[in-house]
């Protein structure tokens, strides 16, 4: 295809050869040395941009003839918006705890008052879900048996045919819902299921862990399942304590004081309202809505939240700082943003607890950038004002 | 009404009756008699068969733990360290370098040229790095084998895979792709290793083409194949979630209920997490089941999977668990962030999705690794025996392998059956003594002996396609205790021929109440064989897993292997 061109030099490529592999005659020289380096193409959408490549020869021996190279169609995509419509991601939060710690209430509570979020809740078994039968659409609307659809949005998937198997058929209707919430079984890792939001389509959004505050230490401690426990609550970014109100104080304060030592998650008492479990409705394959503040009514008023507009691109090593200088009590965080080293993409940002991620999802599209904070009652103002000065 | 005799050079039975004959008398597809030729020859219109008079006919083996997915691995390309025969009969040989794995695969991808489209991806599987001292299979191996086909190698321990560049290309693996579970180099591009399931998934078409293949009736005939050419006359399916279901019925039944198919498969239902209403219904239908079974195909029994596995540190062990803790996180990848294994199942919930298939009358099978699972499973048929006494449930703990003589005594006297993962000490013992366990743990795993002494109704197994199916080598290994290193691994823990042969036969037709129809050659029973070319009787005890099958013989009809 196309050839004839040296590491150093730049290549101008049309949009055909995005299409499939491209191979190069390099010079020896220039590959002797390491088995990847950096070339900068250019295409012809008359940006540069740097592609890693492999030596397919390294380590066996000198080689006195040119050798060809294939760049990965791959390579050129990521590193150029080429123009196809980006995948839609849909936010995928794990909830998990033992059993009779109250997923299931939660789940309940969220497909009751979804705050306008169309969720999709996928469980072991529908028998699980007390789904109430208004809200049951004609089951001829569901596509498969394994799937109700209510009225108010939501659906809810049993995965009985197999985890991998249900995620295909949610991102099969990716279109009618804004998020994924998945429940773990009682014995499950949360932090383990959570990978799954890594896979195309998904985009990782927390890991809330329910704790049953009257049987939480002797679970912790019990000779069957204490790791098991203990583990979820390690790697939980929200916790969830239930039955509050049938608790004493001086319990929670203890319990509470127990969970600042076993796990870096944010700890809160239930019930929790929707907009605050979740964050902003923020639909990252639309438009961008972190500016309607609506969510904000769903918050309990002695929540902190912020909001900051960001006028120029903000560098990518500010993100990591950010991330890295969390104050404690901030429960959820997102934002829309242009970064200096790719403005022409999309870049969310969430946080979720002490859990940060990053992920460019589609092109720029000329909407205000933001970034929105919700802290727990009594996080300072001023130091959350500071913290998202610090994107810049 | 035909009567077939067939002489042979000699007969092991198994029948306390009569352990040794000349011939056997078959009719209808059953055994009519045993005996000595002349004995035989005067039953009215019987005729002679001298085609097996040269071999030695034993009772076809019984599998007690296997998975039909078995066949289905043979339709992908097989990697493993050890030499493993396929379906056909044909041996492949192990892998034992990195340098093998990538011929293996380019002698594949050779034969795809003719047969498959350019993107049909090449799959295989059974590779187990934990032979090639830290050499670690990543794309650029693969790369060398094609840059155009998507190639997926799957480990043996199922956890991990590798795949090629050319596959992480049009599956859209990428530097952006940011999971845990997706290694990358120092340029930040992926290496090819897809660690756990939610990684693994990314590989795609190609992900689902592996697992998607084991479900068709290629994969069971295979299954079936493999049956044929390893003595093998009952197989299992353990565990089956959909084995309730019409339409999974009928899918078995097309395969196994047709002539040509030479074993019969007792398919084990497995339950799913639910709410006590809906483990009720299961029940209920797994109990309806029951009445669909044929004289080959078996339903209506029960498997629930309690712990991981030993190798895989996933296992529940009692103290003081695994000896190389730091295993969790190098030498294998199941990142469960535990010290001590995972629970598949809340233990405390165990007696609660066993209650209903319990006290419906149905046979209980649960996966227990580790001697914690063991526990559990004990605790909980001990509640169930209390609300529901029922004697003779024959409920089997599978796989039993650290099982402690206490707890051995326990099975004893709940009425309870072990079946013992012999083909471990083989497969993995070396890797027990030095990694998961120690030593002296190891030398105590899979305790034959120990299970035999206490009155413990004893069969051994081999979890094929975890091991290969056969009952020599599973008999081979309880008796003998050999690691691949030279090692004799719990010498105490041997037992004798005969019993490693009666555990593979009878014993295993106990555990799976089949044992007033098949695992002897006994008047009435299914005429069901292993026919071999040697007397296992006669042979070194060390060379038990050489001897050589012919075939099988299957309801009275003659299967010859390969």
């Amino acid at each position: 295809m196309a050839g004839g061109n040296s590491p150093g030099g730049s290549l101008d490529l049309a949009a055909d050869h995005l299409r499939g592999p491209i191979q190069f005659t390099v010079d020896l020289d220039h590959l002797l040395s390491s088995d990847t380096r950096t070339l900068r193409l250019r295409t012809s959408y008359g940006k540069a941009f740097p592609v890693p490549y492999r030596n397919p020869r390294r380590g066996s021996g000198c080689h006195l003839s040119p050798i060809r190279l294939v760049v990965r169609k791959t390579a050129l995509m990521h590193a150029h918006d080429s123009g196809n419509p980006p995948l839609p991601r849909l936010p995928l939060t794990v909830v998990g705890g033992y059993l009779g710690a109250g997923k299931t209430t939660l789940l309940n509570a969220l497909l009751a008052d979804p705050q306008g979020q169309r969720i999709a809740v996928l469980v072991n078994d529908f028998g699980e879900v007390d789904i109430d039968g208004r809200l049951l659409q004609a089951s001829a609307d569901a596509p498969t048996r394994d799937v109700l659809t209510l009225a108010n949005g939501c659906i809810c998937c049993s995965m009985v045919d197999g985890f991998a198997e249900t995620l295909e058929t949610v991102r099969g209707f990716a279109d009618r819902i804004d998020r994924v919430i998945v429940e773990v079984s009682g014995v499950g890792d949360p932090r383990q299921v959570a990978r799954w939001g890594r896979i195309p389509g998904f985009t990782p959004d927390g890991v809330i862990v329910l704790v049953d505050p009257l049987s939480i230490r002797d679970r912790a401690s019990d000779r069957y399942v204490g790791e098991t426990v203990l583990g979820q609550v390690a790697g939980a970014d929200l916790i969830v304590i239930s039955r509050t109100d049938i608790v004493a104080e001086a319990l929670l304060l203890e319990i509470e004081a127990w969970l600042a030592t076993a796990t870096g998650a944010t700890a809160m008492r239930s019930p929790v309202p929707t907009g605050l479990l979740l964050g902003p409705p923020l639909r990252i394959a639309g438009a961008a809505t972190v500016n309607d503040n609506s969510h904000f009514t769903s918050t309990p008023p002695d929540h902190v939240s912020i909001t900051r507009s960001l006028d120029a691109p903000i560098s990518r090593a500010s993100i990591d700082t950010w991330l890295a200088a969390r104050p404690r009590g901030v429960v959820r965080a997102k934002g829309l943003v242009q970064v200096e080293d790719r403005p022409e993409a999309r870049t969310v940002l969430q946080v979720c607890g002490p859990s940060g991620t990053v992920a460019v999802d589609g092109p720029w599209d000329d909407g205000d950038a933001v970034v929105v904070a919700i802290a727990l009652p009594g996080t300072p103002r001023a130091g959350l004002v500071k913290w998202l000065g610090l994107l810049h | 009404m035909t009567t077939t005799i067939y002489p042979a050079a000699s007969v092991h039975t198994f029948d306390p009756s009569r352990h040794t004959a000349d011939a056997v008398a078959v009719r209808d597809g059953r055994f009519l008699a045993v005996g000595s030729v002349d004995d035989l020859l005067r039953i009215d219109g019987a005729t002679l068969d001298g085609s097996l008079e040269r071999f030695t006919l034993i009772p076809g083996f019984v599998e007690a733990h296997c998975h039909a997915m078995t066949g289905g691995m043979w339709l992908h390309t097989y990697c493993g360290y050890f030499d493993r025969q396929g379906p056909d009969g044909h041996v492949w040989s192990g892998c034992q370098s990195l340098d093998d794995v990538i011929e293996r695969l380019h002698e594949a991808d050779a034969r795809m040229a003719t047969s498959a489209a350019p993107d049909e991806p090449l799959l295989a599987w059974g590779l187990d790095p934990i032979y090639f001292r830290g050499e670690r299979l990543v794309a650029k191996h693969l790369d060398l084998v094609s840059a155009t086909r998507p190639i997926l190698v799957m480990h043996a321990s199922i956890h991990l895979a590798t795949v090629n560049n050319a596959l992480m290309e049009i599956e859209g693996i990428t530097p952006d792709t940011d999971m845990e579970g997706v290694p990358k180099d120092g340029s930040g591009w992926p290496i090819g290793e897809l660690q756990e399931p939610a990684a693994m998934s990314l590989a795609g078409t190609a992900f689902r083409k592996f697992w998607g293949r084991t479900k068709s009736d290629e994969s069971l005939r295979n299954f079936g194949a493999r049956a044929r050419t390893t003595g093998t006359t009952t197989l299992t399916d353990l565990g089956n979630p959909d084995s309730a279901s019409e339409s999974e019925i009928d899918r078995f039944r097309a395969v196994v209920d047709t002539e040509d198919f030479p074993a019969r498969l007792s398919v084990f239902h497995m339950p799913v997490p639910g709410t006590p209403e809906a483990i009720r219904e299961a029940a209920a239908a797994v109990r309806a089941s029951k009445e669909l079974s044929s004289s080959k195909l078996r339903l209506g029994h029960v498997k629930l999977v309690m712990d991981g596995s030993i190798q895989g540190y996933t296992a529940r062990l009692r103290w003081p668990g695994y000896l190389d803790r730091a295993g969790n996180s190098s030498g294998n990848s199941s990142g469960n962030g535990t010290s001590n294994g995972i629970w598949v199942v809340p233990p405390e919930q165990v007696t609660d999705i066993l209650r209903p298939y319990h006290a419906a009358g149905l046979l209980i099978h649960v996966h227990c690794n580790g001697d914690e699972a063991v526990d559990v499973y004990l605790e909980a048929v001990e509640s169930l025996l209390a609300e529901t006494p029922r004697a003779d449930h024959r409920h089997t703990v599978q796989h039993c392998q650290l099982t402690s003589p206490a707890q051995y005594r326990r099975i004893a006297a709940l009425g309870m059956c072990a079946n013992v993962f012999s083909n471990h000490t083989w497969y993995w013992g070396d890797q027990h003594a030095s990694s998961t366990v120690g030593p002296d743990r190891a030398a105590r795993m899979n305790s034959a002996r120990t299970a035999l002494d206490l009155g413990v109704p004893l069969s051994m197994h081999s979890d094929a396609p975890v091991t290969p199916l056969g009952g020599l080598h599973v008999a081979w290994s309880a008796v003998n205790r050999l690691t691949p290193s030279g090692i004799v691994l719990g010498p105490d823990e041997r037992i004798s021929v005969p019993e490693a042969l009666h555990a593979v036969t009878m014993g295993a037709a106990h555990q799976l109440k089949m044992d007033d129809e098949v695992g002897s050659i006994s008047p009435r029973k299914f005429a069901d064989l292993a026919i071999l070319e040697a007397d296992p009787f006669a042979v070194d005890p060390m060379e038990l897993r050489d001897v050589p099958v012919w075939g099988t013989m299957l309801g009275g009809r003659i299967f010859e292997a390969g």
